[in-house]
C-alpha cells in the first residue's frame, strides 16, 4: 500500500516540477527594439518596481534602460549613462555599439544576448541597456542597495578575537574571507540554487589542502537540489546532510570570518549563500562543534582548562536531570546521608513524583529561553525577570517543586549554553528528555541505556563521509593535540589528518620558543 | 492528500515503539519515591524473653524547609527522629513487624550503626542477626558495630550534643578512632578469622553527663560475648591492633612535672616465631611523636634529654600494651591481637596442627614488645615556658 502511495507521489512531483514556471526563456533578443521591450514588458507585468526609462542616444536612436528601482544606483546611472548618451554633441555616424562603449565610463560592463541573461542582471542589479537596432543589450555593474554593514556576530562573540562578522550580502561575505587568506589558492565556485530566488552558493576551499574528492562531494550534493527558494543556509544544510535524522548537526554554521578561514585552512569546505550571514563548513567532528574560536587566540593553559571545563559540562546538561530523577526514584543509597536528608526535608511538600517535577520544571526553562530569545527587546528583560521568580523562588515557596530541583535545572540550563554552537546544544537539550524518561522508568540503568544509544548513533554518524567522533574513535593519538585540551601553537604542526591529508603540515617543526637554548648554540 | 510517511520510517518506528513499551511495561517495579521511603538513621537489637528479640530504628522525620524564610534558624534544619521497636523472631521478622508500623517503606540503606544489646551479646547467636545485615541488599557492609552496656534502644533515644541524631554521633566516632572501629565487613572477617574472635566498641552512656562514651570494647569469642574492658586497656589493645590514631602520651620525668607528646604515626608490627617448639611474638612498635607540652624544666633541645624521654616513653607504651595482654590473653584466653593470623602466614603448616587447640597454645606464646621511638620535634618553643635561661635544666 505504501510503496504505491510513494510512486503516486513522486508522479506527482514530477508533474509539479513540469508545471512551475519557468524564469527566463532561452531566447535571442532580436534586433527591434519593441519587439525585445514588449516580451520584457509582459514579464514584468504588475511589477510595479521595474523602471523602464526610454530616451533617445543623441537625439537619435532610441533606446531602453531597465532597472530595478532600488537595487541599482541612480545617481551613477544619471552621471555616467544618461547624461553622456543624450547630450547632442557628437557621434552622429559611429555605429551605435562604438560610441556606447567610448561614452559610458562604467569599469563593470557585460554584453547579454539573451532575455534570460537581461532579467538575470536586471535582478541581481545591473541595469540593462537595450538600443534600436543592436542584437545584444548591455548589463552595467551600478548595483547597489541597502547592506546591513558588518557587526560584531551576536550569537558568537568572544572576549579575544576579531570582532568582525559575516553579513547577509555574499560579495561582503567572500570579501572578508579574501581579506583573511590572501593566497590566490583560496577557490569560490559559485553555483545557484533556487527556482524563484535563484540564490548564489559559493563553495570555498584552498587548493592543495583540500581533499579533491571532497570538493566533488559536495558540489554534487548541492547540484542535486531543486528546491524553489533558499533563504537561509539552513535549507542547505537540510538537503546535503549525510544522516537527515540524526540530531546531531553534520555540519556546523558560524557568522565569523576567522572561524571558516581557520576551517579551510584545515582543509575543510566554506558553502557560502547569499542573503544569510550563516556559513556552512563541512566536514565536522563532534569535537569541533565543542571548540571556540577564542581557544585558539587564548593562552593555550587557559584554552584547555576551559575545553576540559566544557566537556564536563556538556556531559552535565545530558544527564544531570537524569541523575537527578534516577537518584531520588531509585538509588537513594548512592548519595551522602546528609544529602539525602536535606533532598528530603525539601521535597515533602511535593505533590508529583520525581520525574514529573523533572520534566514540569526542564520545559517551563525550554519555554522561558525560547521566550527570551523570540520577545522583542524591550520585552525580553521582564519575562526573564518574571521566569526567575517564578521559578526560583515561587514554585519553591508554592512548594511545587523543591529547592535542589530548581539547582539541577539552573546548572543544566547554564551548561548547555556552554557549548559554544548553538545546533550543538539544541541537540543536547533535546535529547535530555528521553534520558529523562528513562531515568525515570529504569533509574541508572536507564540512562546508562540513553548514553550507549547516543554514543552508538555517534559512532555510526558520518559527516561527509568523515567519522563524527574522530579523532577519539577512531583514535588517532597526534590529533588528541587538539580535542579535550588545546596544544600550544608551536606543537600543532599537522593539519586534522581526514580532512587535511593533502598537505600534512601546517607549519616546520620545533618552533618552540627558546631563546637562551638557541642562541647559545 | 499526500502523506508524508514513507515506509523507510514506519519500520523503526513500530520497532521503537514495541522498544519503549517493552521499557514501560517491565520498568518502574521497583521505583521508591524519598517521600515514600522511611529512612533508618540508626538501629539496635535486643534480646526480648524467650527466644524474640527487639529491633529498635531511629527513623527520619522530613521536614518541608519553612517556606523561603531563611531566618527560620537552625531548628528547622535539625532533622527530627522517632524512635520505635518491634519484638519478633529474628532481625527480619522484627524488622516486617516495624514496617506495619510506618506508612512509609522502611530503607536501610542509610543506616551507619547497629547497637547491640549487651544481654544479647552475652547470649551469644549474634551471627544470626548479622546475616540479615550481610544478606539483604540494602544494609551497609560498611556500617558500624558496637554493643551497648545497657539496652541499646536506650541508646537510640539519646540526643547527641554536636552531632543531629545518634547515629550519626556513633559513626562520627568510630571515624575518630578514638576507640575500637569495627564494621559489620570487619566483625564478620574476625569471626571466620584463624583466632575466632572479635572485638566491638562498648558504648556507655555517663548518666548525668548527657555524654556517649564508646572508649570501652566488648570482647567476643565466636559470636558470643565473654568480656569488657575498660578504656585504658582499650587503649594499649589499639596499640597492639595497629589502630591508634589520636592519643597523647604523656610522661612523669619528676613528680608532678609531665611532659606530653602528640604521637604523629605509629605502626605495630607483629614477628611470630617457633624455636624449638616455643611460639613465640616479638610486637615491634615504631612511633613518631612531636612535644605538645612541657611541663618540666628539661631542655627538650638536648639531645641527650630526648634519648631520655624516648626511653621514658617507650616504657609507657610498653606499659599500656601490657594491660591487655595481661586483661584478654591471659584473662579471657581470647586472641583479638591477631596472633593467630601472624603465625598462620608464616608457619601454615605449624598452624594446621595446633588450630583446633589454639585456645590451649595461646596462654603459653611468649609476647615480646619492642619499643622504638622517635621525638621528631619539639614543638613551637624551645625552652620550657616562663622559665629563664638557667633554671633550664640541660642534661
Amino acid at each position: 500500500m505504501f510503496r504505491n502511495n510513494r510512486k503516486r507521489l513522486l508522479k506527482q512531483k514530477q508533474l509539479q516540477t513540469q508545471q512551475l514556471p519557468v524564469a527566463g526563456q532561452q531566447d535571442l533578443l532580436s534586433s527591434d527594439l519593441d519587439e525585445n521591450l514588449q516580451v520584457l514588458r509582459s514579464m514584468y507585468q504588475d511589477c510595479f518596481d521595474v523602471a523602464f526609462r526610454t530616451f533617445l542616444i543623441s537625439g537619435q536612436t532610441k533606446a531602453v534602460l531597465i532597472y530595478v528601482e532600488g537595487l541599482s544606483n541612480i545617481e551613477e546611472i544619471d552621471d555616467h549613462v544618461l547624461t553622456p548618451l543624450m547630450s547632442e554633441t557628437e557621434g552622429m555616424g559611429r555605429s551605435p555599439r562604438g560610441m556606447l562603449e567610448k561614452k559610458i565610463h562604467i569599469s563593470k560592463m557585460k554584453e547579454i544576448r539573451t532575455v534570460a541573461d537581461c532579467i538575470e542582471n536586471i535582478s541581481i542589479g545591473n541595469p540593462v541597456l537595450l538600443v534600436q537596432q543592436e542584437m545584444s543589450g548591455l548589463a552595467l555593474g551600478l548595483p547597489k542597495w541597502e547592506k546591513r554593514s558588518i557587526e560584531e556576530p551576536t550569537a558568537e562573540s568572544v572576549v579575544r578575537g576579531p570582532r568582525e562578522g559575516f553579513v547577509e550580502t555574499l560579495g561582503v561575505n567572500t570579501s572578508l574571507l579574501r581579506r583573511k587568506i590572501k593566497s590566490p589558492d583560496l577557490k569560490m565556485k559559485s553555483m545557484k540554487i533556487g527556482k524563484y530566488t535563484s540564490t548564489h552558493v559559493v563553495i570555498a576551499y584552498i587548493e592543495g589542502l583540500v581533499n579533491q574528492t571532497l570538493i566533488e562531494e559536495v558540489k554534487n550534493r548541492l547540484q542535486r537540489i531543486e528546491i524553489d527558494s533558499v533563504l537561509e543556509s539552513g535549507y542547505i544544510e537540510e538537503l546535503i546532510e549525510d544522516n537527515p535524522y540524526s540530531p546531531f548537526p553534520q555540519l556546523i554554521n558560524t557568522e565569523r570570518p576567522d572561524v571558516a578561514a581557520a576551517n579551510l585552512l584545515e582543509g575543510r569546505v566554506v558553502i557560502l549563500v547569499d542573503g544569510t550571514p550563516f556559513v556552512l563548513i563541512a566536514p565536522v567532528s563532534l569535537f569541533s562543534l565543542l571548540q571556540s574560536p577564542e581557544d585558539y587566540y587564548q593562552r593555550y593553559l587557559i584554552s584547555s582548562a576551559i575545553r576540559l571545563l566544557r566537556f564536563v559540562f556538556m556531559v552535565f546538561s545530558l544527564v544531570l536531570p537524569s541523575l537527578y530523577v534516577a537518584i531520588l526514584t531509585y538509588h537513594q543509597e548512592m548519595v551522602p546521608t546528609s544529602l539525602l536528608i536535606s533532598a528530603a526535608s525539601s521535597r515533602e511538600t511535593v505533590p508529583f513524583p520525581a520525574l514529573v517535577e523533572a520534566l514540569l520544571m526542564e520545559i517551563t526553562f525550554e519555554a522561558l529561553r525560547e521566550a527570551g530569545v523570540r520577545l522583542p527587546k524591550q520585552v525580553g528583560a521582564a519575562v526573564s525577570i518574571v521566569g526567575a521568580l517564578v521559578i526560583g523562588q515561587a514554585a519553591v515557596q508554592a512548594g511545587l517543586v523543591s529547592a535542589p530541583m530548581v539547582i539541577v535545572v539552573a546548572i543544566t540550563g547554564v551548561s548547555s549554553f556552554m557549548v559554544p554552537h548553538y545546533t550543538q546544544g539544541i541537540a543536547l537539550r533535546m535529547l535530555r528528555f528521553p534520558i529523562i524518561f528513562l531515568a525515570g522508568i529504569l533509574g541508572l540503568l536507564g540512562i546508562m541505556l540513553g548514553v550507549i544509544t547516543i554514543v552508538v548513533h555517534l559512532c555510526t554518524l558520518r559527516s561527509f563521509g568523515v567519522p563524527y567522533l574522530t579523532p577519539i574513535a577512531p583514535m588517532k593519538g597526534r590529533e588528541l593535540k587538539d580535542t579535550l585540551i588545546r596544544a600550544p601553537w608551536w606543537m600543532m604542526n599537522t593539519r586534522p589528518h581526514l580532512t587535511g591529508e593533502v598537505n600534512q603540515y601546517r607549519q616546520s617543526p620545533g618552533q618552540k620558543p627558546n631563546p637562551s637554548g638557541g642562541d647559545e648554540q | 492528500m499526500i502523506l508524508f510517511l514513507p515506509q523507510n520510517i514506519i519500520k523503526p518506528f513500530l520497532i521503537l515503539l514495541f522498544l519503549s513499551a517493552s521499557f514501560l511495561l517491565t520498568g518502574c517495579w521497583d521505583r521508591r519515591e524519598v517521600n515514600d521511603t522511611a529512612l533508618v538513621l540508626g538501629a539496635s537489637i535486643d534480646k526480648e524473653k524467650g527466644k524474640n528479640i527487639k529491633l529498635t530504628v531511629q527513623i527520619l522525620i522530613p521536614r518541608a524547609m519553612s517556606g523561603g524564610q531563611q531566618g527560620a534558624g537552625a531548628s528547622s534544619t535539625n532533622p527530627q527522629v522517632l524512635v520505635r521497636s518491634a519484638i519478633g523472631e529474628n532481625m527480619a521478622d522484627a524488622a516486617s513487624k516495624l514496617q506495619a508500623k510506618f506508612p512509609r517503606k522502611i530503607f536501610w540503606g542509610h543506616c551507619k550503626a547497629y547497637i547491640i544489646g549487651k544481654n544479647l551479646a552475652r547470649e551469644g547467636g549474634i551471627r544470626k542477626q548479622i546475616d540479615f545485615l550481610l544478606r539483604h541488599p540494602e544494609p551497609r557492609e560498611r556500617a558500624y558495630l558496637f554493643v551497648s552496656d545497657g539496652e541499646a534502644a536506650d541508646i537510640l533515644e539519646f540526643k547527641p550534643s554536636l552531632e543531629q541524631y545518634m547515629g550519626e554521633g556513633l559513626r562520627k566516632s568510630s571515624v575518630m578512632h578514638i576507640g575500637i572501629s569495627t564494621t559489620v565487613k570487619d566483625f564478620e572477617q574476625m569471626l571466620t578469622g584463624e583466632a575466632g574472635a572479635a572485638v566491638l566498641p562498648l558504648i556507655k552512656v555517663l548518666t548525668g553527663k548527657k555524654t556517649v562514651l564508646v572508649t570501652e570494647a566488648a570482647i567476643f569469642k565466636k559470636d558470643k560475648m565473654i568480656g569488657q574492658i575498660d578504656t585504658k586497656i582499650t587503649r594499649g589493645l589499639l596499640w597492639l591492633r595497629n589502630e591508634t590514631q589520636v592519643a597523647a602520651i604523656s610522661v612523669t620525668h619528676k613528680k608532678g612535672e609531665t611532659i606530653s607528646l602528640d604521637p604523629v604515626r605509629q605502626t605495630t608490627k607483629l614477628l611470630p616465631t617457633i624455636e624449638k617448639g616455643k611460639w613465640k611474638i616479638l610486637v615491634k612498635v615504631t612511633s613518631e611523636g612531636s612535644i605538645v607540652q612541657n611541663g618540666s624544666n628539661l631542655d627538650i633541645m638536648s639531645p641527650d634529654i630526648t634519648k631520655k624521654l624516648e626511653k621514658e616513653i617507650g616504657k609507657d607504651i610498653k606499659q599500656r600494651m601490657n594491660l591487655p595482654l595481661k586483661q584478654v590473653k591471659k584473662g579471657m584466653n581470647v586472641d583479638v591481637f591477631g596472633f593467630a593470623d601472624a603465625f598462620y602466614r608464616k608457619y601454615p603448616k605449624e598452624w594446621e596442627k595446633v588450630k583446633d587447640h589454639w585456645d590451649k597454645i595461646l596462654p603459653q606464646v611468649d609476647v615480646k614488645i619492642a619499643v622504638k621511638m622517635r621525638l621528631r620535634r619539639p614543638g613551637l618553643s624551645t625552652t620550657p615556658a616562663g622559665l629563664k635561661e638557667n633554671e633550664v635544666e640541660k642534661k
